[in-house]
């Protein structure tokens, strides 16, 4: 079964006893319809170039130009660095 | 070899000098003493020779309790370990109790940023200490050119004064985010200020109708989320997103843990001290079975959620907190973010087909919305 097959289960933790560390990454990522929202920071982006996904969504310039952006919707005050927008994405992404 | 990102939270302290009443962190207790120093050091080797951008996320317990020279030794060995292709984004969460003009100074040398932890006004911030001392350091940041943004918890006290809270913040140019009250650590033992699930969605819809027509709006957390979901088709928050591989806990035994959420033992993954590469993490038993657990219960959200390709799957720690099991979806945060982006969406919907002037929305939905029409103009032609 292909790993794409395989993210479109309803899987049980048993089901996953044969996997290998390595499946069960391809899994977790692959389990995301919205990839370009992922930013692997563990496995080579090449690796799932060449068998998974577009090569668009592991483009590490894809990744660095938005990731620490501003904002990526509606920024009327793009002149204004002092302003009250977040600058800072560890601080904006973190759910601490 | 891997050359992604990976955002670590430290927490070089479990010891706070507030304590509140609400603080999830209660749960892994308070314990005097910081992370060692030769933890401390490997930990920056490792992740720095092993990712190209790193993200350090100073947490606690109350962080600044380590002194500036414990600062001072992380920026030290950030330069010594630091490699070419490295960018280094350190920032700190903090009460701002401690934030002197001496830690201000180093901060603004080094490119900390710092986000403080208040709930806004006095008024609002009944479950925290020293609000007029922690809003004149908050001041002085902001006058030394910090970047400083504010965390506030929302809970049954303050739940109907989230727009005094953002107007607060607002006039100080702070960026903001609020957080529900999570239902882990000392607040356990202060049921009285949980929320029902109606009444934190009920006073965030309230906020967004508020936040929509402001014309000197800013952005604010969770509204924000709410809006990329629509407009860009995903989050970029680390509880929408897939945590794992990306973000890792440290406390200050050196032990990693998955984020700076509060979680059991069982769940400790390692000790820096027991390894030789970040990579090594990933292989533990204890890593392998959260991993496996998040993979099952996304795997659920997809086949019985239509919200999935917005959310994810959500939070493994949300996930453990409200449910039990990080196998188990559903909850408080789920329910809000299902009613919530409906809300906003329904809203945002209306706006665009009404077709009518923009004028009397926030600068941020004007400009999106505009730029949006004229793409549309410019396709058809």
């Amino acid at each position: 079964m292909t790993i794409k097959q395989i993210v479109r289960k309803i899987l049980s933790f048993e089901d996953l006893n044969s996997f290998t560390e390595h499946e069960l990454a391809l899994v977790y990522v692959g389990q995301v319809n919205r990839t370009d929202n992922l930013m692997l920071s563990y496995y080579d982006s090449k690796y799932y170039d060449a068998h998974y996904y577009d090569s668009k969504y592991y483009d590490s310039k894809y990744y660095d130009s938005h990731y620490s952006e501003k904002s990526t919707w509606g920024n009327p005050y793009p002149d204004d660095p002092s302003g009250p927008h977040y600058s800072d994405s560890s601080y904006s992404n973190s759910g601490c | 070899m891997n050359t992604g990102i990976i955002t670590i939270i430290v927490k070089p302290t479990s010891e706070c000098n507030f304590r509140c009443e609400y603080c999830y962190h209660a749960d892994t207790g308070y314990t005097p003493g910081f992370l060692d120093i030769d933890k401390l050091e490997k930990l920056i080797q490792l992740t720095l020779s092993e990712y190209d951008r790193v993200e350090f996320v100073w947490h606690g317990g109350e962080p600044l309790l380590c002194g500036i020279d414990y600062f001072q030794r992380i920026v030290d060995f950030q330069k010594k370990y630091r490699r070419d292709k490295n960018l280094i984004v350190n920032s700190v969460q903090t009460n701002g109790s401690l934030l002197n003009n001496h830690f201000i100074r180093f901060f603004k040398k080094n490119d900390f940023s710092i986000g403080i932890s208040i709930d806004g006004p006095a008024e609002c911030n009944s479950l925290r200490q020293s609000t007029d001392e922690v809003m004149r350091n908050m001041d002085s940041a902001l006058r030394a050119g910090l970047k400083v943004a504010s965390l506030s918890v929302i809970h049954a006290l303050n739940v109907d004064r989230q727009i005094e809270m953002y107007e607060f913040f607002k006039n100080k140019k702070v960026p903001m985010k609020f957080n529900p009250i999570f239902n882990s650590g000392s607040a356990i033992q202060h049921p009285e200020y949980f929320l029902a699930p109606e009444t934190y969605i009920n006073a965030l819809k309230k906020f967004f109708d508020y936040w929509l027509v402001d014309q000197t709006a800013v952005r604010v957390d969770p509204i924000d989320q709410y809006i990329r979901m629509k407009l860009l088709g995903r989050a970029n928050d680390c509880i929408y997103g897939s945590c794992l591989y990306q973000w890792l806990g440290v406390d200050h035994n050196g032990d990693f843990y998955p984020c700076g959420r509060s979680y059991p033992p069982t769940f400790r993954f390692t000790s820096i001290s027991e390894i030789d590469h970040i990579s090594d993490i990933f292989k533990k038993e204890e890593f392998i079975s959260i991993l496996k657990s998040s993979i099952v219960r996304r795997s659920h959200c997809q086949a019985e959620c239509k919200y999935f390709g917005i959310c994810n799957g959500g939070c493994n720690n949300n996930a453990l907190v409200e449910n039990g099991n990080v196998e188990i979806n559903g909850g408080f945060l789920c329910e809000t973010l299902k009613e919530m982006y409906d809300y906003t969406s329904t809203s945002i919907d209306s706006i665009i087909s009404s077709n009518k002037s923009l004028n009397k929305y926030n600068p941020f939905i004007k400009q999106e919305l505009n730029r949006r029409r004229l793409e549309e103009v410019f396709t058809e032609k």
